[in-house]
């Protein structure tokens, strides 16, 4: 399946523009409910560096299209989420077949993205006058590549926290999570769930297309 | 304030093997028993959905603390020392050792022959498949032999698995269901598995691990446990070989000796810490440690290579839905013309999991291109239409009884002890087969690819042992050997080992279940002395 290409037109731009803030709305409100989330960003956490409008505008434009408003709007909470509950520096689990020192992860990833993405606003109104919220799809994503390709970003995604630059640190958490397998499948494999014994013997389920009945 | 600990049986270590001796002996004997461990005590149980959430999200140590900073034995399986030990982490693996595996001298002319057989374990093999609780599916008796049935019926076969099956016994191979210390059913206080698929971090206690044998017996009031006590000395009687106290500290007052009197000392410290102790009490009498007259503690580190490969199948598999479960073969650790078509020593087991490596989502095409939008996901369904697994063989390596582990005088622990270090060492007929093996393997990798169709994505060798023991190696001579045939030093009549120490080999398999049975053999004479 190929890429399917950026709206670019005139009509489409609008169009885009006026989905995005439908949803981007959407998203915030959305992303404000979760207790956790709230308490993090009462508690100062680094989690409330990160601007949530600029954070669902990359979304979009980094996110396949197939998943729809509700799919960005999910990935966007559940980013927050994992956001808000990252603690700094956690003693990480021994490597097996190792005796080296018992090793701690890295710092808050927040404040790096946080940045990244106000350079990405800044960059989009200078270069565009308009900030990345703004502008459509194609355009950030323009953006975005040639931010990425600048920082180097690797073949395979690491582990979220690792990531150097934010649209990384997304989409890996994005593709770790089991409703992004699911999707590629077309299948509800639902990992890391736990299931009774016998479910796991048979061929995971279909997903019903959007719209089925029961 | 120092103070004294008194216990008809004192315990050192609290793993697994640990467990087991406890548990034998709280049930055989009246006996009062004192465990002791130099790590923290971790009865988390009630916290595991939380911490393995946090695992899965974050990759977080789910056991945190469960570790002694500064104190560490340099190229050792692993960093972990808590009540329960490494057997806290497990995935839950429990094949046997094959029969071939004891007297590879008599039928190999190569390595030593154990002085019990596969038959003298097997009851006590059955007995700790009791106790953990042991799911599985018999194989071929003839790779596979077993007086008893397994203790519960082997998990659902996933159906990634079933596929996978199929597709390698095209090759002629037999493989079946490897066994696991997972509930398929209720058993023994803790619940059935319910596939969170997260074994080393089971929030259920479907996957057995020693906490649960630890904690029914202080609530029984059967042992005591003294956890973030370190034992640094065994001391000898003046007027024997008998072992008459034990020297500590509590990691709280480490400058308060803490002593243990006991009139029987079990050590069950793994094969790491077991020898450590041994060396650490040198002294007097005893100039080259404890238990240590043959000048064979430390010795005959043992363990297996593998053999790891990823390979593409023209399968449709669904990765996830139960990876930890996996298939064996024990095929090729029988001795046959096929097994050894070459009159060589080769042995090896055989196992295949479910994998996603090269299918998982990436970010970069084969041609660079950045994959963002629809096309990382049209990317990632073009790449799953065919299936990856992963396919591993242990094989049988001889160690030398230069492979060893010896105290390092210029790197000390935080109260001033030296550390151990281990280095691993192949017989020189290991040393001399150990391409020919490992090629014959890849081979044998290719003849299941060949008959089933797929091709090799990667293949790696393992540089040192995996699942390693010795160092107090079990033997009927004296000269030559730590412990009798029943963990019994030969130099103290009160001073038993138990478990991993004592093996003589490795075998091709994973080995906590035979350090278990090994265990349990060990407190069923020592329980007909106390």
């Amino acid at each position: 399946m190929s890429a399917r290409a950026p709206a670019e037109n005139a009509g489409e731009r609008a169009s885009s523009r006026r989905r995005f803030l439908t949803r981007s709305g959407a998203v915030v409100a959305a992303v404000a409910a979760p207790a956790g989330v709230a308490a993090a960003q009462e508690s100062g956490s680094p989690s409330r560096e990160l601007d949530v409008s600029l954070l669902g505008a990359l979304a979009e434009a980094i996110l396949p299209e197939e998943i729809g408003s509700d799919g960005v709007a999910d990935a966007l909470r559940d980013f927050i989420t994992w956001t808000g509950g990252f603690e700094p520096v956690a003693e990480l689990p021994h490597p097996y077949l190792s005796s080296v020192e018992v090793q701690y992860g890295p710092p808050h990833p927040a404040p790096r993205w946080a940045a990244q993405l106000q350079a990405l606003d800044l960059l989009a109104t200078k270069r565009h006058g308009a900030g990345l919220s703004e502008l459509p799809v194609g355009k950030r994503r323009a953006l975005i590549v040639a931010d990425l390709e600048r920082h180097d970003a690797g073949e395979d995604f690491p582990r979220p926290a690792y990531a150097g630059h934010v649209a990384v640190g997304f989409l890996a958490r994005f593709y770790s999570r089991p409703v992004a397998a699911d999707l590629a499948y077309g299948v509800r494999i639902n990992a890391a769930a736990c299931r009774d014994l016998a479910s796991g013997a048979a061929r995971p389920a279909p997903i019903e297309p959007a719209g089925a009945e029961n | 304030m120092p103070r004294t600990i008194e216990a008809d049986v004192a315990i050192i270590g609290g793993g697994i093997s640990s467990a087991m001796v406890a548990e034998r002996i709280a049930e055989d004997t009246d006996a009062s028993i004192a465990v002791i461990e130099a790590g923290n005590r971790i009865f988390d149980f009630e916290n595991r959905f939380n911490t393995r959430r946090r695992f899965l999200d974050y990759g977080e140590n789910p056991y945190p603390g469960d570790h002694i900073p500064g104190h560490d034995c340099k190229n050792a399986q692993s960093r972990s020392m808590s009540v329960g030990g490494l057997a806290m982490h497990w995935g839950g693996t429990t094949p046997r050792y094959s029969p071939e595996d004891f007297r590879l001298r008599s039928l190999f002319g190569v390595g030593a022959d154990w002085p019990i057989s596969y038959e003298d374990l097997d009851p006590f093999y059955q007995e700790a498949e009791e106790r953990i609780g042991v799911a599985g599916e018999p194989g071929p008796p003839e790779y596979d032999p077993r007086s008893g049935g397994y203790p519960m019926e082997p998990l659902p076969t996933s159906y990634n698995l079933t596929l996978a099956k199929e597709w390698a016994e095209k090759s002629g191979i037999p493989y079946w269901r490897n066994p696991v210390s997972k509930n398929s059913r209720p058993w023994r206080g803790r619940r059935e598995c319910i596939r969170c698929d997260t074994c080393s971090i089971c929030p259920t206690g479907a996957k057995y691990s020693p906490d649960f044998t630890f904690r029914s017996l202080l609530d029984a009031g059967r042992i005591t446990l003294h956890d973030r006590t370190m034992v640094r000395r065994l001391v000898p009687k003046a007027d024997s070989d008998a072992i008459e106290q034990a020297d500590a500290f509590h990691r709280d007052d480490p400058d308060d000796l803490v002593t243990i009197r006991a009139r029987h000392f079990v050590l069950a410290a793994g094969y790491a810490w077991s020898s450590h102790l041994l060396l650490m009490s040198a002294g007097g009498r005893f100039p080259d440690g404890i238990a240590n007259r043959s000048g064979t503690v430390g010795r005959y580190i043992t363990g297996h290579r593998w053999v790891n490969a990823f390979v593409s199948v023209p399968l449709r598999l669904y990765p996830g839905v139960y990876r930890q479960d996996s298939l064996l073969s024990k095929r090729f650790q029988h001795k046959d013309d096929e097994a050894q078509p070459d009159g060589k020593y080769i042995r090896h087991d055989l196992r295949i999991w479910e994998s996603d490596v090269g299918k998982r989502a990436r970010l970069r095409d084969d041609h660079g291109n950045l994959l963002l939008g629809d096309a990382a996901l049209g990317d990632w369904r073009t790449r799953i239409e065919t299936g990856s697994l992963r396919m591993r063989g242990y094989y049988d390596v001889i160690p030398a009884r230069e492979s060893a582990l010896t105290l390092e005088s210029n790197r000390k622990n935080p109260w001033g002890d030296p550390l151990p270090r281990i280095d691993f060492v192949d017989d020189p007929v290991s040393a001399e087969l150990r391409g020919y093996t490992e090629a014959k393997i890849e081979e044998r990798f290719q003849r299941i690819l060949a008959a089933g169709g797929g091709e090799m994505l990667s293949i790696s060798f393992a540089s040192d042992y995996d699942h390693p023991g010795g160092g107090c190696r079990m033997g009927d001579d004296p000269a030559g050997s730590v412990v009798d045939a029943w963990g019994r030093a030969h130099d103290h009549e009160n001073l038993w080992i138990a478990g991993a120490p004592t093996i003589v080999s490795s075998g091709c398999n994973n080995g906590t279940l035979t350090f278990a049975a090994l265990s349990l053999r060990t407190a069923s004479r020592l329980a007909s002395e106390v």
